[in-house]
């Protein structure tokens, strides 16, 4: 099945190409595709940059692994965070427009007028993103691995350059076109594997049963969810999903409110079925006596037990896409920070440096994958695990950015600290057990200290210019 | 709806979502699996119906409260 690789594969390149003859050639054009993304369009990108590898493979190996609870907190979180598309990327989009922004540390640097704020929050999103984008590197060796049986290690240096070439040549237009193809291809085989799967076991009904007679605790939710955990994700989920560079950056990419009103009302009727098939087939997997070393393998093996031959290739094509969607997107937006807000743009031209850090960063992508191919460091996991705490705990100098004018420069820059550090003390075990998730209790801590900071920052600085007579 | 003021608009609609989160956390249905409905229990039907409610929310929320 190398073929279909290779010809999915070439599409991606023929669709960079497309888009690198058609689009603007100026920063706007190649950062935000000139701002033009219609509502459909719109939908496909966020949600294909949003749903990753986890959604397709993951979701179904912790079904297995805990049982239905994980429709839950994915679903019902995941559907209320586009109230954060109207609460953020409306004013974004507005304020992207006037002043011309194209990435989110631009944002918070010129509405606080702090250079520092600017470079921090860069440098927070780019530390919880980069480590992501690199192992889906070695996801996507592996699922071509599978797919071809060509060398995995192969594969993942294969599809970190195809990444690089469409994104280099046609910017955001090719990352959001590219989108469409690979959302339709990740939505359409996952429905296709749904309903194979049930199909073959007899129904949504009669595998459910089996399942439940096998292993009832998995049908409840105390085994894996406590209502604290249960919120916690839901929150987390809200706070954390805008913050992801390569989220935030297409709110920037509407056309108009339209579109920004599409993806918001789509979203959770598309999660609703979605979402459930992949944690449908993690528990049936249970009713069907199935062993697996690797959860996150239950997609996969169930597929190969009970579907034909050629929706396995188009569930492993679903899995690829799902996967590179949110790799291309994740690289872009971390190339168009580094162009953008470091400034090194403005001295060789923005679009020629964006092009040089595509290829700087996919060098050091395909370095790491040479070199851990078959190995995880510590400091990677544990970023790759906190990355929407550490995300999230952005959140509140955004909203009030965006929304309170009392928001003190200083008060921002230690609020993100000293949340990053409960977040840094989690990873060490220094951390209380509140009943919370971690990343909420830093959530908390962060929102907390900047109002109480803003506060005694705009009082001091009142009291100073009483002193000195300033205006 | 059309006619309420901003301001009431704004605040429905704010109660309206805190009503949905609270909906959301079913504590009431925590340790039950029972019954079975096509082979799933109770309470992820009931999650299903939340996120299908949010959607409807979200298309009264563009219609009346954002404004292009």
């Amino acid at each position: 099945m190398l073929a279909l690789v290779v010809l999915y594969l070439v599409a991606l390149l023929i669709l960079g190409l497309i888009a690198e003859r058609s689009g603007r050639k100026d920063p706007e054009g190649y950062f935000l595709a000139g701002r033009s993304f219609k509502p459909i369009l719109l939908f496909f990108t966020m949600a294909a940059t949003n749903f990753s590898a986890f959604f397709f493979l993951g979701f179904s190996g912790y079904a297995y692994s805990y049982g239905f609870g994980e429709y839950g907190v994915m679903a019902l979180g995941t559907a209320f965070m586009p109230i954060m598309f109207y609460i953020i990327g409306r004013k974004a989009w507005k304020l992207g427009k006037e002043k011309g922004y194209a990435t989110a540390p631009e944002l918070i640097g010129g509405e606080m007028d702090s250079r520092t704020l600017r470079l921090l929050v860069m440098a927070v999103m780019v530390i919880f993103t980069l480590p992501y984008l690199a192992v889906q590197a070695v996801g996507a060796g592996l699922i071509i691995n599978a797919l071809s049986g060509t060398d995995a290690l192969l594969g993942a240096v294969v599809v970190t350059i195809v990444i690089g070439i469409y994104v280099s040549l046609g910017g955001m237009r090719a990352s959001g076109w590219t989108d469409v193809l690979q959302g339709i291809l990740m939505f359409s085989a996952m429905l296709m594997a749904g309903i194979f799967i049930a199909n073959a076991l007899g129904g949504f009904e009669a595998a459910g049963e089996s399942a439940y007679s096998a292993y009832p605790e998995f049908f409840k939710r105390d085994r894996m969810f406590s209502v604290g955990v249960w919120i916690s994700f839901i929150v987390l989920w809200i706070f954390a999903d805008p913050m992801f560079p390569q989220l935030f950056s297409r709110f920037y990419t509407a056309k108009n409110e339209k579109s920004l009103k599409l993806t918001m009302i789509v979203y959770p009727f598309l999660i609703s079925f979605l979402f459930l098939i992949p944690v449908l087939v993690g528990v049936w997997a249970r009713g069907t006596g199935l062993q697996v070393d690797a959860p996150n393998q239950v997609m996969i093996v169930m597929v190969q037990n009970y579907t034909p031959a050629w929706v396995f290739y188009l569930v492993m094509l679903g899995a690829l896409s799902a996967l590179m969607s949110t790799a291309d997107s994740q690289l872009f937006s971390i190339s168009s920070m580094a162009v953008r807000d470091t400034n090194i743009g403005r001295r060789f031209g923005e679009v020629r440096t964006g092009i040089v850090m595509t290829w700087m960063i996919v060098a050091g992508i395909i370095l790491y994958t040479i070199y851990f191919f078959n190995s995880s460091s510590e400091i990677m996991t544990f970023l790759i695990k906190n990355s929407f705490s550490g995300l999230a705990i952005l959140s509140p100098v955004f909203l009030a950015a965006l929304y309170w004018r009392r928001t003190g420069r200083m008060s921002a820059v230690l609020s993100i600290i000293l949340g990053e550090t409960y977040v840094l003390l989690s990873w060490g075990g220094m951390t209380p057990a509140t009943g919370f998730l971690d990343g909420v209790v830093a959530l908390s801590i962060s929102a907390a200290s900047l109002v109480v900071l803003s506060y005694a920052e705009d009082f001091l600085g009142r009291h100073r210019r009483a002193l000195h007579g300033n205006p | 709806m059309a006619e309420l003021s901003e301001k009431r608009k704004r605040i429905v609609f704010a109660a309206g979502f805190l009503i949905l989160l609270i909906l959301s956390v079913d504590f009431w249905n925590w340790n039950s699996s029972k019954p079975l409905i096509m082979g799933m229990p109770f309470w992820v039907v009931w999650d299903i119906v939340i996120v299908l409610l949010i959607g409807v929310y979200y298309i009264l929320f563009c219609r009346y409260l954002w404004r292009d």
